[in-house]
């Protein structure tokens, strides 16, 4: 008898564009043989009210669990007819989208049969000294099953019942080699017209390849992801223009670490675009890696410029070039330059992806870094620079190199208290004037620069707000 | 005209095509009154030079040559009245010193020898000046001369935050507001000593 599965994508996500994890989800059950049905819980309770989403959607700011996260009405409506299944899949993003993920758990289990699976990068996450989001799940008997890492060839045991493939339920999960015959994105099962698409046209995610390439000291990808891997870029061209060709789609996002990480790759995309006459009109936007002048020649930002670039994130992450040594990224602020001059020949806009601060950071260095904002500012004129993404201080997440520094500790008062608190409240026995108090003021001083010289701010409100609530937090 | 401000650099990037191969556009570029440019455009002109600025200034592009008969036209029709050939000059980028100030070259008309103004998108085929005027602080006009392009969805307000800049514009009243609550609550934190919160 042909199995059902349900695919659930549940709120806080960006209403940008529909939910990536959950097409492919539906194209690995409809693979597996089964009857699919998938709802995007978050961009209904978004099109049902907005200022409730957002009111509901502050309560996951500081890292919480409950079952009053998601209004019940909206699972009520949506799914209680839905629930005659066998599989029920779910994706957790981040550590933050936890709270969705219970809340939503124990409302299923009394209500449905089915064996609840969940996934996704956050799942891994720690949410106390013992248990990570999923293994937390399971003990609470909310969920059958708990997938580590790629859910491709995992789900598809599980399907079979092969219960004892790696990943399942604790188990250390094996890396996916290649990712050439992999399932793409199905959207068919989505109401396309709902989402608050950023230019008012459609808008895809799309992937090109999973990890990273750099291996950025503050960043966990590396721990999840530990090999590069990345998809011929022919083949993603030849995606876009299959979505275009069956939707319409001319704008795309690209949910990679980078969108440029393969230079080779990236270049045979451009080439295959080119070659399709339609694709003069497409966008296509992602992370993108800013590298030295040799290797991002005037030449490259032609093709980009020529291909459909138009709005790439960068993750620039601080005005000193010290410090960004110390991170890794291996790249100078004179490369920022070379980048911003050519992109604003291209008209290429560019969203910063900054830090306010670096627990090495020394007050001179802090001052150095506010210089920037006056340095970059022509570019923030022209539109070159559309945004500056203000992250805050670093957090210490638990894969990334930064957390195994010996210099980080957390104070007794915070050793008791949540995970996500030791996360974000550490302190550098080389920096001791890195004080809480200090970073946020640090916080401060950037966004109060950035205004002087008239940088947006992305989403700032939301930042602030975070900032605040996490601070009181910390003196409460 | 008032005090000097600042020297700065233009770049213009001009294409341009003829009816006749022996009379191309022949144009002057006009930067606050002094002639910098004059002579023909012969398929392509990438020119640039160092100026003065002053508060208001004003960059002309003159068309001059181009001839509407009565027995030579510089615009050559077929027997269905399409144009076949016709002799222009075309905008393809302008930037002043670091900035593409591309976005005004739709917004741009061209003033016609009888005072009309025409729309061009850069495209120009008649005799006429076509006008850029800018103010120092330049780069406080050039951010708002481009974001008075813009046209956001919506204007952003207390309870909408979280969705990206691109679609909504802020409400700096409210930023305003809720970073005097983040340093009043960074002060406390300066005075905050754990250890005796523990007691």
């Amino acid at each position: 008898m042909q199995q059902k599965t349900l695919i659930i994508t549940t709120p806080y996500l960006e209403p940008h564009r529909p939910p990536i994890t959950g097409a492919i989800l539906t194209q690995i059950a409809l693979d597996a043989g089964h009857t699919v049905d998938a709802i995007d819980i978050n961009i209904n309770l978004f099109r049902h009210d907005e200022k409730l989403w957002w009111e509901y959607k502050k309560k996951t700011y500081v890292f919480n669990y409950g079952n009053d996260i998601v209004p019940k009405f909206v699972y009520e409506y949506h799914l209680t007819k839905r629930l005659d299944v066998d599989w029920i899949l779910l994706s957790q993003l981040t550590h933050f989208d936890f709270a969705s993920i219970y809340d939503i758990c124990f409302w299923l289990r009394p209500r449905t049969s089915a064996k609840i699976i969940v996934g996704g990068p956050g799942i891994e996450s720690p949410i106390d000294n013992v248990d990570t989001c999923g293994s937390f799940l399971f003990k609470k008997n909310l969920v059958d099953f708990y997938i580590y890492g790629e859910g491709e060839y995992v789900l598809k045991e599980l399907f079979n019942y092969n219960f004892d493939f790696p990943g399942i339920n604790g188990t250390t999960p094996k890396q996916i080699d290649s990712l050439d015959n992999l399932p793409l994105p199905n959207y068919s099962l989505y109401n396309l017209d709902a989402y608050e698409y950023p230019l008012n046209k459609k808008d895809f995610y799309i992937y090109g390849s999973r990890g990273c390439v750099k291996k950025c000291t503050f960043c966990d990808i590396q721990h999840y992801w530990p090999k590069y891997r990345y998809r011929p870029g022919k083949d993603i061209a030849n995606e876009m223009i299959g979505y275009y060709e069956k939707y319409g789609t001319e704008n795309f996002y690209f949910a990679d670490s980078l969108l440029n990480g393969s230079l080779k790759e990236f270049r045979s995309f451009c080439e295959e675009l080119s070659r399709y006459n339609a694709a003069k009109n497409f966008k296509w936007s992602g992370f993108f890696l800013i590298r030295p002048k040799q290797s991002h020649s005037k030449e490259l930002f032609d093709m980009i410029g020529s291909t459909g670039g138009y709005f790439l994130n960068c993750g620039v992450e601080t005005g000193v070039d010290r410090i960004r040594l110390e991170m890794a990224k291996g790249f100078t602020n004179e490369d920022v330059d070379w980048h911003l001059e050519n992109c604003s020949n291209h008209g290429l806009t560019n969203q910063f992806q900054l830090m306010t601060t670096w627990p090495s950071e020394t007050h001179a260095e802090h001052k150095q870094y506010l210089e920037i904002f006056k340095r970059w500012r022509p570019y923030v004129a022209d539109g070159t620079i559309s945004s500056a993404s203000l992250n805050g201080p670093p957090g210490l997440l638990d894969g990334a190199p930064l957390s195994k520094d010996p210099n980080f500790y957390v104070t007794d008062y915070h050793k008791n208290n949540i995970a996500s608190n030791k996360m974000i409240f550490y302190m550098n026995k080389k920096n001791q004037n890195y004080t809480i108090a200090e970073r946020y003021q640090r916080s401060i001083n950037v966004i109060l620069e950035a205004q002087k010289y008239k940088w947006p701010l992305d989403r700032i409100e939301t930042k602030l707000i975070e900032w605040t609530t996490q601070l009181k937090e910390y003196i409460s | 005209m008032s005090d000097y401000v600042t020297t700065r650099t233009l770049q213009i990037d001009l294409t341009s095509d003829a009816a006749y191969d022996t009379h191309w556009p022949n144009i002057d570029i006009v930067i606050n009154s002094k002639i910098v440019y004059s002579g023909v455009v012969n398929e392509k002109l990438l020119f640039e030079s160092e100026f003065d600025t002053y508060q208001n200034n004003l960059i002309s592009i003159v068309f001059k040559n181009k001839r509407f008969g009565p027995d030579t036209w510089d615009t050559i029709v077929d027997s269905n009245g399409n144009i076949v050939k016709d002799q222009h000059i075309l905008v393809k980028s302008i930037r002043i010193d670091e900035c593409n100030l591309n976005f005004l070259i739709s917004k741009t008309a061209l003033k016609l020898e009888d005072g009309s103004l025409v729309k061009t998108n850069g495209y120009i085929s008649f005799n006429g000046i076509y006008n850029i005027e800018f103010k120092e602080p330049y780069y406080d006009w050039v951010h708002t001369t481009r974001i008075s392009a813009i046209k956001f969805n919506k204007t952003i307000d207390s309870s909408l935050p979280f969705i990206t800049s691109y679609v909504y514009d802020h409400n700096n009243e409210i930023v305003a507001e809720l970073l005097n609550k983040m340093q009043e609550t960074v002060n406390a934190a300066k005075n905050f000593n754990y250890n005796n919160s523990l007691s």
